[in-house]
Formats: structure tokens, sequence, C-alpha cells
């Protein structure tokens, strides 16, 4: 039992990260707007990410696992070492970072260095990575055009403000479920298999993680950590927030992990194209880009040297 | 903070309608300081002042209700802004009020008709914007009538007032009278700008809250 809690440490730590870091893409836009009490929504928070992950978390924890043909103590505490070590320094350096490329990143390059890599699965993830933000994309531009045709049929503003309120509220709850659905993977799926955790251990492991971060998150981190989402009005921020959890949500039934950040990006994009407006400008695109390019090199780098250390240390 | 648009924000549109009919009634006293001679200003001016300073505590009370969690965050801004604007047209009410009574400002009666025209517009233009603002709740589409509607009165009076000014120079009176004069002009003039710049607001809200 000791020995399963020691070896899900580094995971723990990065799914407290995932939830922390998360939480202004969750809930930011009805906490700023002061539709829901941040304590509250915290608390929302943690219980739909909990029941996302145990209801609609399987599918993505195999994904990951099976990155690797083998699996393995050595492997899984490699790539969730490697991943969050990685993730602390960006993260210090003011670096764009994912920990879905990450994690996926370092399981790829333990397993590579092992001779055990499946490609054929890092491929299928590496195209739906490519797809996701257009995916977003066409999710925020097609809900905008659609709801707002209703919304802006409303002649009264009060019933608008309660519209916007109630969505915005249940969209918070929604992206809630499917963050905890599609990320699951991300922090207990290297530690899933044989002699390590059950599905359900994982499952169990990955919310709770979750749960915590978004438990001990700021209310400083949801304004400083925004994405921008929380600087659009409220309409157009629930219609971001539907379209990211939509996406999250429709990868989490694939199979495949994918950053909120990405689907997030483009559904800020999307809103945009329905208003005309440029929501991201090219500087901040190419940052992003280049965060989501860099990591999963390096993380699968530092994973390859710990798991090199814990080999020879090992023998 | 609410899910529903409920009593908070009913208790700001209350106060908003409130402060809406306290400055009515600040232009219109204004307007008999015209009709008026110039000995019984006085009571007249007397009542403004006392009219703008309860309309600027109502204002307060709407601010203060609307930070204790009245509408959502982003709105509160611009709700901040509307209140204040037309607060701003019960400050140049005072203003014109004070003009006429400090300086002790004769109107010629040959000019009387044309000033009374021309402030007739500013308080049209400010009807018009009290209806789109009593209205913005409820009904968006007659909002933006109501909006087209304040800006025909203020360019109406726009030429009311330009033609006024015209007459003001044809008079063989004091440089310093006709300064006064079209100072006053100017002034009866910028109650309806300051109607129109509340109204330019009205229509920020409701592009706000367009999807």
């Amino acid at each position: 039992m000791l020995f399963l809690i020691l070896l899900t440490i580094p995971a723990i730590f990065l799914g407290w990260a995932l939830g922390y870091n998360n939480m202004s893409a969750i809930f930011g836009p009805p906490v700023v707007a002061g539709v829901v009490k941040y304590r509250t929504a915290t608390i929302l928070a943690a219980v739909f990410i909990i029941l996302g992950t145990l209801i609609g978390g399987r599918a993505v924890l195999g994904t990951v696992n099976s990155l690797s043909n083998t699996s393995g103590p050595f492997i899984a505490i490699s790539a969730s070492l490697g991943t969050a070590l990685v993730v602390l320094l960006l993260s210090q350096l003011s670096l764009p970072v994912s920990i879905t490329q990450g994690i996926a990143g370092a399981m790829i390059g333990v397993a590579a260095a092992n001779h055990t890599a499946n490609w054929g699965v890092f491929g299928k993830v590496l195209i739906m990575w490519a797809i996701a933000p257009f995916g977003a994309i066409i999710i925020a531009y097609v809900t905008h055009r659609f709801v707002s045709i209703f919304y802006n049929r409303m002649r009264s503003i009060r019933a608008r403000g309660t519209f916007v309120r109630l969505m915005s509220l249940a969209v918070g709850i929604y992206t809630a479920y499917s963050f905890g659905a599609n990320n699951v993977g991300n922090i207990t799926g290297p530690f899933t298999g044989k002699g390590m955790l059950s599905v359900g251990q994982s499952l169990g492991v990955g919310a709770f993680a979750m749960a915590l971060g978004v438990l001990l998150s700021s209310k400083k981190v949801i304004h400083t950590v925004g994405n921008g989402i929380t600087a659009l009005e409220p309409f157009d921020s629930a219609i971001a927030l539907f379209s990211e959890a939509t996406s999250l949500l429709i990868f989490a039934i694939i199979g495949v992990p994918i950053s909120s950040v990405q689907a997030i990006v483009g559904a800020v994009i999307g809103v945009g194209l329905v208003k005309g407006t440029k929501m991201i400008n090219g500087k901040t695109l190419i940052k992003i880009i280049s965060g989501w390019a860099i990591t999963p090199f390096a993380t699968g780098a530092v994973a390859v040297i710990i798991y090199m250390i814990l080999l020879n240390f090992w023998r | 903070m609410s899910l529903l648009f409920g009593k908070k924000e009913n208790e700001v549109i209350n106060l908003f309608h409130k402060h809406l009919r306290k400055v009515k009634v600040a232009v219109d006293t204004t307007y008999t300081l015209i009709q008026i001679p110039s000995s019984k200003r006085e009571s007249v001016v007397k009542k403004v002042r006392e009219l703008e300073t309860e309309a600027d505590s109502i204002r307060r009370d709407a601010e203060t209700m609307m930070y204790s969690g009245a509408f959502l965050a982003q709105s509160r801004g611009d709700m901040l802004g509307l209140i204040e604007a037309v607060d701003r047209i019960a400050n140049k009410a005072e203003f014109v009020s004070d003009l006429l009574y400090l300086q002790d400002l004769i109107i010629p009666e040959s000019l009387k008709e044309k000033y009374e025209k021309e402030f007739e517009y500013s308080i049209k233009t400010y009807d018009a914007l009290q209806k789109a603002a009593e209205t913005l709740f409820d009904d968006t589409e007659k909002v933006k009538e109501y909006v087209l509607k304040v800006e025909k009165w203020e360019n109406t009076g726009d030429g009311a007032e330009r033609d006024l000014i015209r007459s003001i120079f044809q008079l063989d009176i004091d440089l310093a009278w006709k300064m006064q004069l079209r100072e006053l002009a100017f002034q009866i003039g910028d109650i309806a700008d300051r109607s129109e710049d509340a109204s330019d607001r009205i229509e920020i809200i409701l592009l706000k809250t367009n999807a």
C-alpha cells in the first residue's frame, strides 16, 4: 500500500497542477462575473471533476497507458516525474506548458528508449492534437451562431441577464465534468497496469488529485491564468467554455487526451470569428504553439534520463 | 450574487428610474427661469440646487447597491457610466440656473421665444432619453426607437441654438452682454448634448448585451 502511495506522488502532483492551473478555464467566467461565489465554484468544480473522471475517464486512461507496449513502475515514475519537473521549470519561466502533451511526450520517450513505443497510438494522438483546436473553433462558431439566434430574440435585458447567468453556471459544471473525463489519463494513465494501480484505483487517485488542485486553487489564479477567457463578454465566454468542454468530452469518448489550453484557444478564436474580431494576436499564438511543440520533447528527454538513472540504480 | 436577474437588480433599476425623474424635474424647473422675471429667480434656483443634490444622493445609493452585487460584474461599469452620464444633465441644469441667477442675466424680450424654443428641444431630447433609459431593461427594440428620437431632437436643438446665436449678434447691445447670452445658449444646448452622451451609453449597453 505504502509503495502504491509513494508511486503515485508525482501523479498526484500533476493532477494537483492540472486542477490548480485550470480553475480559470473551468469556472473563471462565472466567478469573475459574480454569478457564483469563488468557494462555491471550487466545490462544484471538484465534485464534477470527480464525477467526470469516474464516469467518463476510462477510455483516455487506456490510451495514455498504451503509448508504451510495456508498463511498469519505472516507466510510470519516469514519465510522471519527468513531466512534473518540466512543468515546474516551464511554469517558472512563464512559458505556456501543456501537461497533456508533456505526459504523452514523456511516455513515448521512455517507451522509445525501451524499444516498446507504440507509434501507431502516438500517431493517432498527434493527429487528434492537430485536429482539436480546429474542432473547438468549429464548435464555438456553430454554437455561437445557433444560441445567439434565440438570445438576440429576447427583447428584455432582464431575461438575457438571467439566461447568461444560468448558462455560464451550467457550462462551468459541464466543463468540470469534461475536464475530469479527459485529463485523468494524463495523471494516472502511466500507473495503470499489472503490479501498479487498478483502473478503479487510477480513476480514484486522478479524481482526488485534480479535485484537490481546484479546491486549493486561489482566486488570483482565476484572474492571472485566464487565457483571455475571463476578459470576454459573459455570453461569449460561456460559449467558449462550452466549446472547450465539448471538445474535451468528445476526445474523452474517443479516448485521446487533449490539452484544455488548445481547446480554449480554439474556442476563443471561434467566438472571435463570429464577432469579426481577432481574439488572439500572432505573438501569443506563436508562444502557445512553441510551448506545445517544446513540451513533449522536453518531457521526453527528462523522462528518459530519469528512466536510465532508475534502471542503473536498480541494477 | 444571484443566479437570476432579481431583487438587487430591480432595486437598482428603481433607483435609476427615480434618478431619471429627479433630473427631469431639475431640467423642467430650470426651464421656468427663462420665463420668469429675474427678480423671482432666487427661490427657483434654490429649488434646482436641491433637486441636483437629491439626484446626486439617489445616484450614490444606486452605485452602492450596484457594487454590493447587483448585475454581472462586466455590466456594472456600463450601468455606472449611464447613471453618471444622466447625473451630468442635472449638473448642467444647475449650471444654467446659476448662470442666469449669479450673473443676473437679462434675456431681451425679442430673444425670449428663441431661448424657450431651444430649451424645449433640450427638454424633448431629455424626455426621449428618459424613455430610452426606462425601457432599457424590458424592450430593446423600443429603446432603439427612443435613442433615434434623442438624436433627432438633439440635431433640431443644434439648429435652434445656431439660429439663436445669430440673432444675439444681430442685436444692438454690449458685446459683453452678447457673450453672456451666447454662453447661455451654449449651456442650454449642452443639456441636449449631455442627453445624447447618455443615450450613446445606452447604445453601447445594447450592443454589449447582443450576442
